[in-house]
């Protein structure tokens, strides 16, 4: 399987009156056909800079990208014209936000916004579109699809809400979903069945799915791969499996030390000291040397390379070097 | 499909809006005028422009109930008929602002930058002339005429409504549907018609009722000054105009074109309160 999606030295800028925002400064991965790829990472790191991008939807002003490129099945969508991008939006890269609540258009009804989106790249009938639109929210698990097609969003909950995002980003089969945090503004039981339906539609589909999330048990249970974000950059990449068995990097270490489990008895959470860098003047060098514990004197001086330091397994640290 | 699942959004101000009183009031006054513009030829008792010396000035009576002008024509007939002028000048010239302003503001809140900029300036040195002096030089220029009034008082009404569509655009792109359209490859038009304006409507609708109250007495004031609808036409402020030479010997003659313009004006407003309020409900507290 060869990779659908390559993102190479990606660069994105804010220009502001307060400076310029370095909020991606060299990001690269790659996601392979019909993989999971978690991108995990704190607040702020530019996870949804990274999705936007990708969607060529960086609001210009301020936000521009410098340098890098994305390789999409083989065509670099950085050079794509608005109108070449257009339509790749929604038929072959799709996206699901984070709040279902804002997500949907309250002045129509969710049958026709669906429909709205099959009909504006195939030029189905509208009709025929609503059937399909129909038949689509019967398999991400809506009750009574014929009924609800004719629901307005305030009508629904915020599970269903979402239930019908994800119906509207599979309508077009597209080879890539992006999801930014689908569930972080569900409830925990809502949650898991979003998730597993993901995972589901994902199998039944083939597409490729890019996750975005905080949120380190979600990535867990639904990622193939993962890579971790730090401040604007990729700071280790690998399998799931390795990547939480064995993690490298001094940051991925503190992320998984930072969840509480309820098998060991402590009262104080573990905590990762300092805070997240301001991205208008990042730390020079390692951009979380200011954090890291295994601090050394090159780490001040030179940002460590993304480098396998085990197969399939690579890390941006001065301490796996050599 | 149950009863429930087809409500419209609508329903819900239009449940608000029956509750308020003086909405209603104002409801109904404005539909009111309206009949009275479009039935003018069916309800008006004389011809409004029929004079007849020898009733001048005739008070108020059975068969002329708000009495007679100084040539002597019927004013309840007069008053009529000049609701459908007022009621044309009206619709067209806020037609003619709401095309305007609406897209100016939609370009600019939607596309921000420079564009947005060099509109709002623009629109900012027409908010500095004082309205009634813009369009009393309009007028003045292009000369006193019905199709002139009605371009110089869309004219003078375009910077509010683009003012308040910007403002409406700017929140409503704010949310992530907006952005959820352009990821399903909507193009710029269809997202600024079909997402970010249909969402930005009520502000839009309370300006509009707001509006047509500022135009009428902009109307009648010019009309009052002359240079709004000529003589012989009914129009309420040129009515006024005439008729005020007779103020002392007659007041009748003034004043009931005066209280058509008042009662017409506060009409308008109470609807556009009541919108306000039905449309907004959380603006309320």
């Amino acid at each position: 399987m060869g990779s659908l999606l390559e993102v190479k030295d990606l660069a994105t800028y804010f220009y502001t009156d307060e400076g310029i925002i370095k909020a991606l400064d060299g990001v690269s991965f790659s996601i392979d056909e019909g993989e999971i790829l978690g991108l995990v990472g704190e607040t702020g790191c530019g996870k949804s800079v990274t999705a936007t991008s990708i969607m060529g939807l960086i609001p210009s002003p301020p936000g521009r990208i410098v340098r890098g490129s994305i390789l999409f099945n083989g065509r670099e969508l950085l050079s794509l014209s608005e109108r070449q991008m257009r339509s790749i939006r929604g038929r072959e890269i799709a996206m699901i936000f984070q709040d279902p609540a804002s997500s949907l258009n309250p002045v129509f009804r969710v049958g026709f916004q669906v429909a709205e989106a099959i009909w504006a790249h195939l030029k189905t009938p509208i009709r025929e579109a609503l059937l399909k639109a129909a038949e689509l929210f019967g398999r991400v698990n809506i009750p009574d699809p014929l009924a609800a097609i004719s629901r307005y969003p305030h009508q629904l909950s915020g599970g269903m809400k979402q239930r019908v995002m994800i119906a509207m980003a599979l309508s077009l089969n597209p080879k890539l979903l992006i999801a930014d945090e689908p569930t972080t503004a569900l409830d925990v039981s809502i949650q898991a069945q979003i998730l597993s339906l993901i995972k589901r539609l994902q199998r039944d589909y083939g597409s490729s799915v890019l996750l975005i999330s905080h949120d380190l048990g979600v990535i867990s249970t639904m990622a193939h791969r993962v890579a971790v974000m730090y401040s604007g950059l990729i700071v280790e990449e690998g399998r799931a499996e390795d990547l939480f068995q064995k993690p490298l990097h001094p940051y991925t270490q503190g992320l998984l030390a930072a969840i509480p489990r309820v098998d060991e008895d402590k009262s104080e959470l573990a905590v990762i000291e300092g805070t997240i860098p301001d991205l208008t003047n990042p730390p020079a060098g390692c951009r979380f040397h200011p954090r890291c514990p295994w601090v050394m004197k090159i780490c001040e001086a030179e940002r460590p390379p993304l480098k396998a330091v085990e197969p399939k397994h690579k890390v941006a640290c001065h301490a796996y070097a050599g | 499909m149950t009863k429930e699942s087809t409500k419209r959004p609508a329903h819900a101000a239009w449940r608000r809006l029956k509750k308020n009183k003086i909405a209603i009031a104002g409801l109904f006054i404005v539909i009111l005028y309206v009949a009275c513009a479009i039935f003018a030829p069916h309800i008006s008792p004389h011809d409004p422009t029929k004079q007849s010396l020898a009733d001048s000035f005739l008070m108020p009576n059975a068969e002329h109930l708000l009495g007679c002008d100084e040539f002597g024509r019927d004013i309840l007939s007069r008053i009529i008929w000049g609701a459908r002028i007022s009621l044309l000048i009206q619709v067209s010239s806020v037609i003619v602002a709401l095309l305007v302003g609406i897209s100016l503001g939609a370009l600019g809140g939607y596309y921000g930058g420079k564009l947005d900029e060099l509109i709002m300036r623009f629109m900012d040195i027409l908010l500095a002339f004082p309205g009634m002096l813009l369009a009393l030089a309009i007028v003045a220029m292009l000369g006193p005429s019905v199709r002139n009034l009605i371009v110089a008082i869309g004219i003078y009404s375009v910077p509010q409504f683009a003012r308040i569509t910007r403002g409406a655009v700017l929140a409503v792109s704010a949310n992530e549907y907006v952005l959820g359209a352009k990821a399903i490859g909507e193009s710029d038009l269809s997202v600024i018609v079909r997402y970010v304006l249909p969402n930005a409507l009520s502000p839009i609708i309370v300006q509009t009722t707001l509006r047509m109250a500022t135009v009428l007495l902009t109307a009648s004031g010019l009309g009052f000054l002359g240079l709004g609808v000529q003589p012989p036409n009914p129009e309420w402020g040129t009515m006024l105009s005439s008729a005020r030479m007779y103020l002392r010997s007659a007041p009748h003659v003034a004043i009931f074109p005066g209280l058509a313009i008042m009662i017409t004006v506060l009409g308008f407003n109470f609807l556009g309160d009541g919108l306000q309020d039905a449309l907004n409900p959380r603006l309320k507290e």
